[in-house]
């Protein structure tokens, strides 16, 4: 069966015009429909065990009116024409003006995707599925011998959306995802440790022979097993160096979600105003790829139809971009910049990130680590939160090293990093020329609708960041 | 409420599937509807309606289990699921715990969660209360000129669970809430303050213009606040803080991550964990509780259970299969929606409330007292714990500046250990709450 082809029998372009003029029927500068049907495989290994296996099949349409400022939303689980009618109706009844009478015709639109995934990971078959696991089991186990117990989730969807638009727009796009995560947790004389290992992206089926998914389970354990070994974190500002990947959370938390565009029009967000204005350190280039190879925030159209972009947000320290959905961009006098997502259908669109991270730098990363006297490695981070009114931001560490005399020296258990957006990247002192995006973890949540995201960023040195361990 | 149909569909799928080869298969069906509205200046921003039907059926064959969910009721469509999930199954490995439960004694007691005054809110009340909310925001100060939004909704939702051996049981809840996040400006620095009132009953509801003067105090108390050197210091969680603490924890107490070894308070029962001041309570069967339900999700009954008594650890929470492994009674934490199988969750979780919450503060000579926890930072594995925290500075037994941008961190078992007062503030305006709660000495990570 063609690509949306469940979604295009109930919503073709003549009946999406149909409920856009139902949406429109009581005025509002723009109105969506968009379908969704995902189909969702999930197998949990514990404690050597295939725990269980779950497969999902959620589907449903929902119908968006917004007039300026002003949003109404409404969807229905069931994928049938008299069903989203009635979901336009109620989308409409925030609007209060005069109908608008202007016909709606959408084209069909193709856009170029930004990789081609010939043979999708998700379409294997589950016994190829079930042995990748039972191998990473095996190898997390074997990597010390105080592992004991091992948790790995497999999970992976295949999602088709259907998107119609007011302003013309018709377009259908598949989307493959595939997340592995492994926790090996570690037991030695009352100590406890656990290690984490993902894998994953928009990747072909093929990738597991590509990416060994022993070596990152074996990793995972021996983080689990060194942390057993770790000392306490220390407490207080100094220099930090962030290792490169993952380490991009730190950029997603402290600027990118203050350059999303809901919070600049609405002029809570600490970014708001500061466009073309210097806003961190002029070694700071900051870029939001939805096209990024493989990354979980990759997609052809973003999910009000647009055609995602590398946008440039930071550049040399200044301001360059927000990034937009339709109606903040409408209401900026902007353009959207493809950033406009959802966690369903179930959900109105909202500026989010796809991958971020910070630009790569010149510097030899070992140089970077010279000249600190006394500092903290963060060597992987672990998830983090972020005010964008104030930019007083977080991020956990899940494994840090003491910097002493400019070398790594005794490995260190997780702490928690915190500061201020503008202030910390005023402190950015010099950046790797060792770039790279993380396309296996990333989920990030902003007004109860998780998306899935990549970050990453080069080896990258503050000044200072307060490192709040139990050690003074 | 649901469509008809789907009540009996979710059933006849069951059925389905035990023809098909399961011996044993389970069916929860979750609809609701949620309407919430958003007004931001006195004007509309949002208005959404969900209204929500899904499916979840687990199967289990020889003691293997499968599971699938769905929003598509064509039956065609299920049947055709139900076929690949019974093959999926059959990869899974068997485990003796795999099995359903056979009875269910649902209480007879109203135990208060079906409010229809909730249901029949329409969008124009939520506004009125929005609007009644924001209003009084602005006119508390002049320091207040936006709010981020004030937020009001309700849900009403109902379950259908039937299994092999249970019929079809079902009950009705709603709730209600009310959030206010109003931002205070001052000399270029802008700091917000969010007061959230939720609840099961209409009536029990703050009224608006308290929630907006609540969160108006909270933005103003902001403003001005800096980084404080670092210290070990005895540090207060102010009622709203510790909940969100407790709520870290919870991972410790779920009966699975104990099996696992992924809890601090594995191999613990019977042992002190925290201070003789602490009791910690689980209870799914309290009036009126936003955890409140007549069973869990895979047909357990719900229970009061005391885990933690005047610091000794009496329980873990369990699930059916954890509680079959362990052999003792299953708790009714079997937390689930219609698209996710059972996982330990809390019903309603609290530290029990103690005396007098003004006198912890008077007591502290030189301390921290923490308004807000920001991002991840407890650790149930290892144990360690480190936040951002927001809050104002002790002295003398006083509240004197505000402070941000600091972090606190200690071990949880020598945290837990040495709180050293409970206040009598407990609220329940969400299911995991606590009471003011102060720890002996913390580290204070600070600035230069």
């Amino acid at each position: 069966m063609g690509i949306g082809q469940e979604l295009r029998d109930v919503l073709n372009e003549e009946t999406v015009n149909r409920i856009l003029q139902e949406a429109l029927a009581r005025g509002g500068d723009f109105a969506d429909v968009f379908a969704e049907q995902r189909f969702r495989t999930a197998i949990v290994l514990d404690a050597g065990k295939i725990d269980s296996v779950t497969y999902g099949y959620p589907r449903g349409a929902g119908v968006r009116v917004f007039r300026r400022n002003q949003t109404g939303y409404a969807f229905s689980d069931e994928l049938v024409f008299s069903s989203i009618m009635d979901a336009a109706r109620v989308a409409s009844s925030v609007v209060e003006t005069q109908g608008r009478k202007n016909p709606i015709d959408v084209t069909r639109r193709n856009h170029a995707p930004p990789f081609t995934l010939v043979n999708p990971e998700p379409l294997m078959i589950e016994a190829s599925k079930l042995d990748v696991l039972q191998r990473m089991d095996a190898a997390a186990r074997a990597a010390d011998p105080r592992i004991v117990s091992v948790r790995i989730e497999y999970v992976d969807e295949v999602r088709d959306v259907l998107i119609g638009t007011s302003d013309g727009v018709y377009v259908i796009d598949r989307q493959y995802l595939t997340s592995v995560s492994c926790v090996p947790a570690a037991q030695s004389g009352g100590k406890r440790g656990s290690g984490l290992a993902t894998l994953g992206g928009r990747v072909e089926a093929d990738y597991f022979t590509r990416v060994s998914p022993e070596d990152a389970a074996r990793r995972a354990g021996l983080q689990a097993a060194r942390l057993l070994d770790a000392g306490p974190a220390p407490a207080g500002a100094m220099p930090v160096v962030v290792a490169p990947g993952w380490g991009g959370v730190l950029i997603h938390e402290s600027l990118g979600h203050g350059l999303e565009g809901d919070g600049v029009r609405r002029g809570s967000s600490l970014l708001s105003g500061l466009a073309g204005t210097r806003v961190a350190s002029p070694l700071l280039s900051v870029v939001d790829d939805g096209r990024w190879p493989n990354g979980r925030g990759s997609s052809t159209v973003d999910d009000e139809g647009t055609p995602t972009q590398r946008t440039v947000a930071v550049d040399a320290g200044v301001l360059s971009s927000y990034l937009l959905d339709k109606q903040n961009a409408a209401l900026l006098g902007l353009r959207s910049t493809g950033n406009g997502r959802r966690m369903s259908y179930r959900n109105w669109p909202i500026p989010r990130m796809t991958n971020t991270y910070i630009d790569k730098g010149t510097s030899d990363p070992v140089s970077l680590l010279s000249g600190i006297t006394k500092g903290f490695y963060a060597s992987e981070l672990g998830g983090g939160s972020v005010e964008t009114t104030s930019g007083n931001f977080n991020f956990a560490v899940r494994e840090g090293y003491w910097i002493e005399n400019g070398k790594l020296t005794r490995p260190v258990r997780g702490a928690v990093l915190v500061g201020n957006s503008l202030e910390t990247m005023q402190r950015i002192e010099g950046i790797g020329n060792d770039l790279r995006v993380d396309t296996t973890r990333g989920t990030c949540g902003k007004d109860g609708q998780s998306v899935p995201v990549g970050v990453g960023q080069p080896t990258v040195r503050f000044s200072s960041i307060t490192v709040g361990g139990p050690s003074i | 409420m649901p469509r008809q149909p789907a009540v009996e569909l979710a059933e006849k799928v069951r059925i389905q599937a035990e023809r098909s080869g399961a011996q044993e298969a389970e069916s929860y069906l979750e609809s609701s509807t949620t309407t919430e509205v958003r007004l931001r200046q006195g004007q509309i921003e949002l208005l959404h309606q969900a209204v929500v039907q899904g499916l979840g059926l687990r199967v289990f064959r020889d003691r293997r289990m499968g599971f699938l969910y769905t929003t598509d009721f064509r039956e065609t469509v299920l049947n055709e699921l139900v076929n690949r999930t019974l093959s999926l199954t059959n990869q899974a490995t068997p485990r003796d715990e795999n099995k359903i439960a056979e009875f269910l004694a649902v209480s007879q007691t109203d135990l208060e969660v079906n409010d229809p005054a909730v249901a029949q809110l329409r969008p124009e009340d939520l506004v009125r209360f929005a609007r009644s909310a924001e209003e009084s925001a602005f006119a508390q100060d002049s320091r207040i000129q936006t709010t981020r939004d004030v937020r009001c909704g309700t849900t009403v939702v109902e379950i259908f669970f039937s299994n092999t051996y249970i019929p079809r049981q079902t009950y009705r809840a709603t709730t209600v809430w009310l959030s206010a996040t109003p931002i205070a400006t001052q000399g270029g620095q802008r700091r917000e303050g969010t007061f959230t009132d939720r609840k099961r009953f209409l009536g029990d509801l703050a009224r608006p213009e308290q929630i907006g003067q609540r969160a108006v105090e909270r933005a103003l108390a902001r403003l001005g606040a800096g980084p404080v050197p670092s210290a070990r210091v005895p540090v207060i969680f102010a009622a709203d803080a510790a909940g969100v603490f407790l709520q870290g924890l919870f991972p410790a107490f779920s009966a699975l991550n104990v099996i696992e070894q992924r809890s601090l308070f594995a191999g613990k029962l019977g042992q002190a964990v925290a201070s003789p001041s602490v009791t910690i309570v689980d209870d799914g069967t309290m009036r009126r509780g936003l955890g409140t339900r007549y069973f869990d999700g895979e047909g357990a009954q719900t229970h009061r259970t005391v885990v933690v008594d005047r610091g000794v650890l009496r329980q873990y929470l369990h699930s059916a299969a954890t509680a079959r492994r362990m052999s003792v009674p299953p708790t009714g934490n079997g937390i689930r929606s219609y698209d996710s199988l059972p996982m330990i969750g809390p019903t309603n979780f609290y530290i029990d409330a103690g005396s007098s919450t003004q006198k912890l503060i008077e007591e502290v000579r030189r301390g921290l007292y923490v308004t807000g926890l920001a991002g991840f930072g407890v650790d149930t594995v290892s144990g360690e714990y480190s936040q951002e925290v927001d809050g104002q500075w002790i002295e003398k037994g006083a509240l004197t500046k505000s402070v941000e941008g600091v972090t606190v961190a200690g071990r949880l078992d020598e945290m837990l250990l040495g709180i050293d007062g409970v206040g009598s503030d407990l609220d329940f305006r969400s299911n995991v709450v606590s009471p003011t709660i102060r720890f002996k000495e913390l580290t204070v990570g600070g600035g230069a």
